[in-house]
C-alpha cells in the first residue's frame, strides 16, 4: 500500500515538474523572449551577489560555530609536542588559502553580476594579458614554497624516529619528563590492530617488546608472543595504554590480519597498521588526562552532563579520555575499534606500572605450564620484584633490601649475553638477597654448554678486576649487579643451549670452580687493600 | 561575406574554404546503419554513442546517488527504523524481533559505500563524463566526419555496458557486493575470510573494472588518433577549442595510468585464487594463520594510485574544459589566456603523474619519499590556480547570458576554488597526519569531484543539449536545477570538513562509539536532509533532460548561442558525416569573440584585410 | 570577396604537418593506434615488473638465476662437464636469441612488403611465426621442467640461496655432495622425494646444524605470472601474425590503399613482444 502512495507520488512529482517547466516556458513566450530572457538574466545576476553574500556568510558562520568542535581551537588543545607545529602549519595555510577563498569568490560572482548582459554593450575583446599570467603564476609558486619548507620541517620532525642512542625503557626517571623537547630514552608500546580491537602491549620494565610470530597465534596468545624470547616474559597486555606525561612514547604499530590504523586524534598520531611490517610513530605527550579535564572544565559546553539521561551524572568534561580508534576500513566493524589512552604523571604511571607488572600474560597464562621455557628456572626477576612488593605491603617496614628505585634501569631480564660483557658469576657470599638463588641457578648453570660456561668464567675474572679497580663501594655495587647479571647470563646459558649436557657439565663445574678462585682471591684482596 | 557570421541555412560550399575529402562519393551514406539495432543499439556513429555513454552514465548516477541517501540515513538518523527498505534491501535490513526496528547490516553499508565510489568515479565521471563529450564533440569540433575508428568506438561503449551489467549483478550476490572501499586494499579486498564482500563481490568487482578498463583504452586511443590525424584543414593544434585540449591530455593521461590499474587488479586477483603473496604477509585471520609472506600491501597502494591520482585529473580536466568553453561562448569574451590554460593543463596531466603517493602518506612509506610528493602535489595546484584565475578574468569585460550552462559553468568555479583550496592542506603531509582518513578529505574530494566535475557535466549537457537532440531544455527548470544544487551541494560538504578537523574518520558506520564523534547528530542530520533534498534536484534536472528530447523547445538556428567552433556550422540535426558536402576548413581560433566590435566571428570565417591590421597591432 | 579575403600568414596554405587536414606523424591511425596501444601495454608490463623490483628487493635473499635456469632439454645440460653437469642460461638465451631471430625476419617481411613482394612477405613471415612457435616452445619447456621435476609453483619455491656459509652435512644425490662447502650467496635447489621437499641439513661456520630454508614464495608467483602474462602475448602475437600471413596469401593487400600496412602492424605488436621479453629477461635473469 505504502508502495502504491509511493508511485503516486512520484507520478505527481513529475507532473508538477514538467507543468512548471511549461508554464514558464509559455509565460516566456507570451511576454516576449527577449523580455523573458532579460528578466531571467537580471534575476539569476542578483541572485549571484545573494549567493556570494550568503555563502561567505555561511562560510564564516559555520566556522564560528564549530570551532569549538575542531581540534587545535577552542577548548581543544594539543597535549603532545607535535601537535602544535602542525597546527602552526595548519594556520599558516589557512591565511594564504582564506584570503584566496574570499577574493576569488568575490571576483566570481562580483563579476558575474556587474557584467551581466545588456543589448546596448559588446564585451571586451581581452584575450590575454602576459604579464598577469606571469604574475598569478609567480605568487601562487611562491606561496606553495613558503607551505612546502614549512610543511616539510614539521613533517620530518614530526615522523622522526628515536634517537640512535636513545633507550627503550619501563619504569621512567621521575622529574626528567621533558613536555617541551620529549626525552632521549623512550617508551615503546605495540599496538596490534585486528578484526575488530586493538591489543595494546606495554614491553614491561625492561622497556623491551619480546617477538612474536604470527604462525604462534592461539586463543589465547592473540599476539603470537613467543615465549622462548624472555623480552616477553615481562610484556603486559592493557586494557587501556597508560603513559606518562613528558616522556617520548613511540608506538610500535602492527596488524594482525588487514590494514588498520592507529589513530589516536587529539595526539595527531596517525599511522596504518601493516600486517608482517611494522610502522611506528613517535610522540610525547603534554598534559596528562586530568589536566586536560581540568582545562576543559573551563568551558560552558562541556559543563553538560555526559550522557543526557543521566543529569546527575558526571558532567562532559569529568567523563573525557582521549580514545584510539581505527583510521583504516578493515571491514564491518571497523567503527568500533575503540580503546582508552590515559595519560598520567611520571609517579603515577611507575605506580601503575609497578601493580600492572603482575598481570603479565607470560606470568598468568604461561609460567609453570607444559609450555613454558623458563620452567627450570624456578624464580624468574619479575616474580622476584612481585613478591617484595607484596612482602613490602604486608608488612610496610622498610626491609634491608632496598626496594629497587624506580630510578634504576634494572639489567634486563631478556638481555641476551652478547660478547660475554656483563657475565659473572659470583656465587660468594656478596651480602645480597640473591646469593642461594644464585647458588641454586649455579648448580643449574652446570647443565649448561663449554662455552658459555667458559665465557662466563673468564668474564668473571674480568669484570671482578674491573670492579676492584673502580673503588669498594662500586666494587660492591658492581659485584651486586654482577650477582645479578651472573643470574641472568646463567639464566640465558640455560636457555639458549639445552644440549651436551655431560661433557659441559664436567667443564663447567671446572670453570666455577677457577671463577670461585678467583674471585675469593679478588674479595680477599678487596677487604685486605681498599683502595 | 558580411552574413557569413549569422551562417543559418548555408550550405557549407558556400564557405570560402572547405576540405573535400570524398566522403559523401560512397553512396554508403543512404543505407547506413539505418536499421533500429544499428542506429540505436550497435552504433558506430559517435553522436549516438556518446548519448548512449551519456545515458548510461545517469542511470549509474542516480543508482550511485540512492546509495549514498541511504547511507546517508544510517549516518543522519541511526535509531530510525530503516524496516521500510526491506523490501529493496532483504536480507541486509535486519528487523530487531522486539522493536520492530529495522537496521542496516555494517556489511552491508560499507558496500554501499564502496559501490557508491566506484560507480560514480569510474561509471559517472570518467565514462559518463569524457567518454560523452570526447565522443560528441571531438569530430565535431575538429571538423572530422567520425572518429579514426568508429568500430572501436562502439567496442569502448559496449565494453561499458557489459562492465556495468557485471557491476550491478554483483549488487545481488548473496555474499553480497565488493565492500572493501573504491580503493580495494589488499589484505580486506584479496581475503574473503576477512570480509564477505571480498568473497564473489570482489571478483565481479575487479572483471567489471578489467572489462572498463578495456572500454577506456579503446576510447582513449581513438581520441589521441582522431586529435592527431583528423582535424580539419587550417585546424592547428593551437587552433583546438579548450575542450578539445582537455579531451586530448585526459585521453593520454587514461592510455597511460589505466594499464597500471590493471596490472595491480591481475595481481589481487592472483592473492586471491592462487595463493600468491604479493600483497600478503604474516596474517592470521578466521582463526588460522596464512601461509603466504613476503608480499606487500603497500605495492598494491603505488599500483593503484599511480592510476588513482591522475584519474581524478581525468575526471576534472574534461570538466575544465567543457566549462571554458561554455564561459567564453556565454560571456561574449575569448576565454583570457588561452595559451596559459593550454600549458597550464598541459603542467597539470605531466605533474598529475608524480604525486600519487600523497594519498599514501600515511601508510608506512618511508617518510623521506613522502618529501618529494609533497614538493609536487603543491606545486600542481600552482597551473590549477592559474585557470581558476584564467576564468573569473574571462568573465571581467564580458556580457554575460545566465542560461543554465553558463549558471553550471560559474557554479564549477566556485566549487573548484573551494575544493581545490582544501587540497591545498592536505598536499602537505604533516597536515595530512591529522586530516588522513578523516572527513576533511571525504569533504576536499566530494567538493571536487562530486560537485564540480558533475556541474562541469551539467553545464555540457545544457550547453550541448541542442547539439545532441535538436531541442533545448527547459530553462527554468535548469535555474531550478542550478540553485538548488549549488547551495544543497555545499550544504552537505561543507559541515564535513568540520567534522573532518574535529578527527572524526570517514567509513565510520556509527558515531556514537567514541566520544569524539558522538557530538556530530545534529550535524549529521542535516546533512542527510541536505543531501536528500539535493538529490531531489537531480530527479528534476532528469525528468527535464528525458522530457525535452521529445518536447522540448525546438532549436531553429543552426547557432543558437553565436557561437564561434565548428559543431555549430553543421545541420541541426547533423546526419552521419556531419557535414553534407566538404568540411569547413579553419582560419582562426576558437574564441573571437567581441573583436572588432563584432559579437563573434566563427572559425571558418577567412580573416580580412582589416582584421589583419588589427591583428598586427593586437599580437595574440 | 575574395580581394577581402587574406589568409592567415601563419598557417592554411603552408602545408605545415600541424596545420590540419593531414597526419602529423605521416602515419595512418591504424598504425597510430596501435602505437597508443603498445604503450598502454608497456605501461602494463611496467607495472608488475616494478612490482617483482619492490618485492625482489624487499625479501632478504633471492633465488640465483644460474642455479633455477641450469638446464636444458635432451638433458643437454649433462654436456658441460666442466661446469658440473649444469647449464646456466644456456637455454633461455637459446630461447631469447630465437625470439630476437624472429623480430629480424619481421623486419624483412616488412622490407617485403613495401617493394610489394607478396612471395617474400609470405616467406618471411612464416619464418617468424616459426620463430614464434619455437620460443613458445621452449618456454612450454622451461615451465614443464620447472614445475614438473622442480616443483616449482605459483607458491612453492625450492630456489633458495644461502645467507651464510656452511658445509653440507649430507648430500641429495644430485650436485650436492656431503661435506661440499658452500658460501653465502650460493643458491640451491631442494629437491623433492616421495612427494616431499627434502632440504638438506647443514652446519654453518658457528658450528650449528640447520636445514635449507625454501626460497622466497614470490618467486614462484612472479615468474609464472609474468612469464605467463608475456607468453599470452607471444601466443596471440602468433595467432595474428598466422592470420595475417593467410590474408597476405590471399591477396588481400595487394589491391588495398595502405598496401601491406597491415604487416607493419603486426610487425610493431611483434617487435613491442620482443622488447618486452629483453626486459624481462633482463630483470629476471640477470638482476
Amino acid at each position: 500500500m505504502m508502495y502504491l502512495i509511493a508511485i503516486l507520488i512520484a507520478i505527481l512529482v513529475f507532473v508538477i515538474v514538467v507543468q512548471i517547466g511549461k508554464v514558464n516556458e509559455l509565460a516566456a513566450r507570451l511576454r516576449g523572449e527577449e523580455k523573458a530572457e532579460h528578466d531571467g538574466n537580471e534575476w539569476n545576476a542578483r541572485m549571484m551577489l545573494v549567493f556570494l553574500v550568503g555563502f561567505l556568510a555561511f562560510a564564516v558562520g559555520t566556522s564560528v560555530y564549530y570551532y569549538p568542535y575542531m581540534l587545535g581551537y577552542g577548548p581543544n588543545i594539543l597535549p603532545t609536542i607535535h601537535g602544535p607545529q602542525i597546527m602552526q602549519l595548519f594556520n599558516i595555510t589557512l591565511f594564504f588559502t582564506g584570503i584566496v577563498f574570499v577574493i576569488t569568490h568575490i571576483l566570481l560572482f562580483w563579476f558575474a553580476y556587474r557584467y551581466r548582459n545588456s543589448k546596448d554593450r559588446v564585451a571586451e575583446f581581452i584575450p590575454h594579458d602576459n604579464k598577469l599570467e606571469i604574475i598569478w603564476t609567480a605568487i601562487p609558486a611562491v606561496v606553495m614554497a613558503i607551505l612546502v619548507v614549512f610543511g616539510l620541517v614539521a613533517w620530518n620532525d614530526a615522523m622522526s624516529d628515536v634517537d640512535a642512542d636513545g633507550e627503550a625503557l619501563g619504569y621512567v626517571k621521575v622529574g626528567t619528563g621533558d613536555v617541551e623537547n620529549g626525552t632521549k630514552n623512550y617508551i615503546e608500546i605495540g599496538a596490534t590492530g585486528l578484526q575488530f580491537n586493538w591489543i595494546l602491549r606495554h614491553p614491561g620494565r625492561d622497556g623491551l617488546l619480546g617477538t612474536k610470530n604470527w604462525q604462534l597465534i592461539t586463543g589465547s596468545n592473540q599476539l603470537g608472543q613467543d615465549f622462548k624470547d624472555s623480552k616477553n616474559i615481562d610484556d603486559i597486555i592493557l586494557d587501556e595504554l597508560v603513559l606518562p606525561k613528558g616522556h617520548t612514547v613511540r608506538a610500535r604499530i602492527s596488524s594482525r590480519d588487514v590494514l588498520h590504523n592507529f589513530d589516536i586524534p587529539h595526539f595527531f598520531v596517525k599511522m596504518d597498521a601493516i600486517p608482517g611490517m611494522p610502522t611506528y610513530f613517535k610522540f610525547t605527550p603534554t598534559m596528562t588526562t586530568e589536566e586536560y579535564r581540568d582545562h576543559l572544565s573551563q568551558f560552558p559546553e562541556w559543563q553538560v552532563p555526559a550522557d543526557p539521561e543521566e543529569p546527575d551524572g558526571p558532567q562532559r568534561w569529568e567523563a573525557f579520555n582521549f580514545e584510539l580508534a581505527c583510521a583504516e576500513l578493515c571491514g564491518k566493524g571497523h567503527y568500533s575499534m575503540r580503546k582508552i589512552v590515559r595519560v598520567v604523571t611520571e609517579e603515577e604511571y611507575n605506580a601503575w606500572l609497578d601493580q600492572a607488572e603482575s598481570t603479565s600474560f607470560y606470568l598468568n597464562e604461561i609460567r609453570g605450564t607444559d609450555d613454558d621455557p623458563f620452567l627450570s628456572r624456578p624464580t624468574l626477576q619479575i616474580e622476584k620484584r612481585i613478591r617484595e612488593r607484596e612482602a613490602k605491603k604486608a608488612k610496610p617496614a622498610p626491609s634491608d633490601v632496598p626496594a629497587p628505585t624506580p630510578g634504576d634501569t634494572p639489567a634486563p631480564e631478556g638481555q641476551p649475553l652478547e660478547g660475554g660483557e656483563t657475565g659473572s658469576i659470583q656465587p660468594l657470599n656478596s651480602g645480597t638477597v640473591g646469593t642461594s638463588t644464585t647458588t641454586t641457578t649455579v648448580g643449574n648453570a652446570v647443565q649448561s654448554t663449554v662455552n658459555s660456561a667458559t665465557i662466563t668464567g673468564t668474564n668473571v675474572v674480568n669484570s671482578a678486576t674491573e670492579a676492584v679497580q673502580t673503588g669498594v663501594n662500586t666494587a660492591i655495587n658492581a659485584v651486586n649487579n654482577a650477582a645479578n647479571s651472573a643470574t641472568n647470563a646463567v639464566n640465558n646459558a640455560v636457555e639458549t643451549t639445552k644440549e651436551a649436557a655431560s661433557s659441559a657439565a664436567d667443564k663447567a663445574g671446572d670453570a666455577i670452580d677457577k671463577a670461585k678462585d678467583k674471585a675469593g682471591e679478588v674479595k680477599d684482596n678487596l677487604l685486605n687493600n681498599p683502595k | 561575406m558580411a552574413d557569413l557570421k549569422h551562417n543559418d541555412g548555408l550550405l557549407v560550399e558556400e564557405y570560402a574554404d572547405y576540405l573535400y575529402d570524398g566522403f559523401h562519393d560512397h553512396h554508403h551514406g543512404d543505407k547506413y546503419q539505418t536499421g533500429f539495432i544499428s542506429h540505436y543499439i550497435f552504433s558506430m556513429d559517435h553522436k549516438m554513442i556518446a548519448k548512449q555513454f551519456l545515458i548510461t552514465g545517469m542511470f549509474w548516477g542516480l543508482i550511485g546517488g540512492l546509495m549514498s541517501l541511504v547511507f546517508r540515513l544510517q549516518l543522519g538518523f541511526p535509531e530510525a527504523s530503516m524496516a521500510w527498505l526491506k523490501p529493496l534491501l532483504g536480507k541486509w535490513i535486519t528487523i530487531s524481533e522486539a522493536t520492530g526496528v529495522g537496521t542496516l547490516d555494517p556489511q552491508f553499508y560499507y558496500a554501499l559505500v564502496t559501490m557508491h565510489g566506484t560507480i560514480l568515479v569510474f561509471f559517472v565521471l570518467t565514462a559518463g563524463l569524457s567518454g560523452t563529450f570526447s565522443n560528441l564533440l571531438i569530430p565535431l569540433q575538429l571538423g572530422a566526419r567520425d572518429m579514426a575508428s568508429p568500430f572501436m568506438n562502439m567496442l569502448s561503449y559496449w565494453f561499458f555496458f557489459l562492465a556495468g551489467a557485471v557491476m550491478f549483478a554483483s549488487l545481488f550476490l548473496n555474499t553480497g557486493p565488493f565492500s572493501g572501499g573504491w580503493t580495494a586494499y589488499p589484505p580486506l579486498s584479496a581475503l574473503p575470510q576477512a570480509s564477505s564482500g571480498s568473497a564473489g563481490g570482489m571478483t565481479l568487482w575487479i572483471l567489471s573494472l578489467v572489462l572498463f578498463v578495456v572500454s577506456v583504452l579503446l576510447g582513449g586511443i581513438n581520441y589521441i588518433t582522431t586529435v592527431l590525424n583528423l582535424r580539419t584543414k587550417g585546424m592547428s593544434l593551437w587552433r583546438m577549442p579548450l575542450t578539445i585540449w582537455a579531451f586530448f591530455v585526459t585521453a593520454i593521461l587514461g592510455l597511460l595510468s589505466f594499464p597500471v590499474l590493471a596490472s595491480g587488479f591481475f595481481l589481487v586477483m592472483c592473492d586471491r585464487g592462487l595463493n600468491t603473496s604479493f600483497f600478503l604477509n604474516e596474517i592470521y585471520v578466521g582463526g588460522q594463520a596464512l601461509e603466504q609472506v613476503g608480499g606487500s600491501p603497500i605495492l598494491y597502494q603505488h599500483l593503484f594510485w599511480f592510476l588513482g591520482h591522475p584519474e581524478v585529473y581525468i575526471i576534472i580536466l574534461p570538466a575544465m574544459g567543457l566549462v571554458s568553453e561554455v564561459l567564453a561562448v556565454n560571456a561574449r569574451k575569448p576565454i583570457f589566456g588561452y595559451h596559459a590554460m593550454v600549458y597550464s593543463i598541459m603542467a597539470i596531466g605531466f605533474l598529475s603523474f608524480i604525486v600519487w603517493a600523497h594519498h599514501m602518506f600515511m601508510a608506512g612509506v618511508n617518510p623521506f619519499i613522502s618529501n618529494i610528493f609533497v614538493i609536487f602535489t603543491l606545486i600542481i595546484a600552482v597551473p590549477s590556480a592559474v585557470k581558476v584565475f584564467n576564468w573569473i578574468s574571462t568573465l571581467y569585460g564580458g556580457n554575460i547570458r545566465f542560461n543554465p550552462g553558463m549558471l553550471f559553468a560559474i557554479g564549477f568555479v566556485s566549487l573548484f576554488i573551494s575544493g581545490g583550496l582544501t587540497g591545498i592542506f592536505l598536499g602537505n603531509s604533516a597536515i595530512d597526519i591529522p586530516m588522513h582518513d578523516t572527513y576533511f578529505v571525504v569533504a576536499h574530494f566530494h567538493i571536487v569531484m562530486g560537485v564540480a566535475a558533475f556541474f562541469g557535466m551539467f553545464a555540457g549537457v545544457y550547453h550541448w543539449f541542442p547539439k545532441m537532440y535538436g531541442r533545448f531544455m527547459n530553462d527554468t527548470l535548469g535555474k531550478i536545477h542550478f540553485w538548488g544544487t549549488m547551495i544543497g551541494a555545499y550544504a552537505v560538504f561543507w559541515p564535513m570538513h568540520y567534522i573532518g578537523m574535529a578527527g572524526v574518520p570517514r567509513r565510520y558506520y556509527s558515531f556514537s562509539t567514541f566520544d569524539f564523534s558522538n557530538q556530530f547528530a545534529a550535524t549529521n542530520e542535516f546533512i542527510t536532509i541536505a543531501a536528500i533534498i539535493t538529490f531531489g534536484f537531480q530527479v528534476i534536472f532528469v525528468i527535464n533532460f528525458f522530457y525535452s528530447i521529445f518536447y522540448g523547445k525546438k532549436q531553429t538556428t543552426r547557432n543558437p548561442y553565436g557561437a564561434t567552433t565548428l559543431e555549430w556550422t553543421t545541420a541541426i540535426n547533423p546526419g552521419h558525416g556531419n557535414w553534407p558536402g566538404g568540411i569547413p576548413a579553419v582560419h582562426r581560433w576558437a574564441y573571437d569573440y567581441g573583436k572588432m566590435g563584432e559579437e563573434f566571428i566563427p572559425q571558418v570565417e577567412p580573416v580580412s584585410e582589416k582584421e589583419k591590421e588589427f591583428d598586427e597591432a593586437h599580437p595574440h | 570577396m575574395a580581394d577581402t579575403v587574406v589568409h592567415d600568414a601563419d598557417v592554411e596554405l603552408q602545408d605545415e604537418a600541424w596545420s590540419g587536414g593531414k597526419k602529423p606523424f605521416k602515419v595512418g591511425y591504424g598504425k597510430l593506434m596501435m602505437w597508443y596501444f603498445l604503450l598502454s601495454d608497456a605501461f602494463t608490463f611496467a607495472g608488475f615488473l616494478i612490482a617483482y623490483g619492490t618485492l625482489r628487493f624487499s625479501s632478504p635473499t633471492w633465488p640465483v638465476p644460474d642455479v633455477v635456469f641450469s638446464t636444458a632439454p635432451f638433458g643437454i645440460e649433462k654436456w658441460f662437464t666442466f661446469w658440473d653437469g649444469q647449464a646456466p642460461l644456456l637455454f633461455v638465451t637459446f630461447m631469447s636469441f630465437l625470439l630476437i631471430i624472429s623480430s629480424v625476419t619481421m623486419v624483412r617481411a616488412v622490407q617485403e612488403g613495401h617493394r610489394e613482394n607478396k612471395r617474400g612477405v609470405t616467406y618471411w613471415m612464416f619464418l617468424t611465426i616459426i620463430g614464434g612457435i619455437g620460443f613458445l616452445s621452449c618456454q612450454a619447456w622451461e615451465w614443464s621442467n620447472l614445475i614438473g621435476k622442480e616443483h616449482m609453483t605459483m607458491t612453492t619455491n625450492p630456489f633458495g640461496t644461502h645467507y651464510e656459509g656452511g658445509t653440507y652435512l649430507e648430500g641429495d644425490g644430485h650436485h650436492i655432495h656431503k661435506d661440499d662447502t658452500f658460501n653465502a650467496g650460493d643458491g640451491y635447489l631442494i629437491h623433492m622425494h616421495d612427494g616431499k621437499f627434502h632440504p638438506l641439513k647443514y652446519k654453518n661456520e658457528a658450528g650449528e646444524t640447520k636445514e635449507m630454508l625454501m626460497g622466497p614464495k614470490a618467486f614462484g608467483a612472479l615468474f609464472f605470472f609474468i612469464t605467463g602474462f608475456h607468453g599470452f602475448h607471444v601466443f596471440s602475437g602468433v595467432i595474428f601474425l598466422i592470420i595475417i600471413m593467410v590474408n597476405v596469401m590471399s591477396g588481400l593487400y595487394v589491391k588495398r590503399k595502405n598496401g601491406y600496412e597491415m604487416v607493419e602492424k603486426v610487425g610493431l605488436y611483434w617487435h613491442f613482444v620482443d622488447l618486452v621479453w629483453v626486459f624481462v629477461f633482463l630483470v629476471f635473469y640477470l638482476l
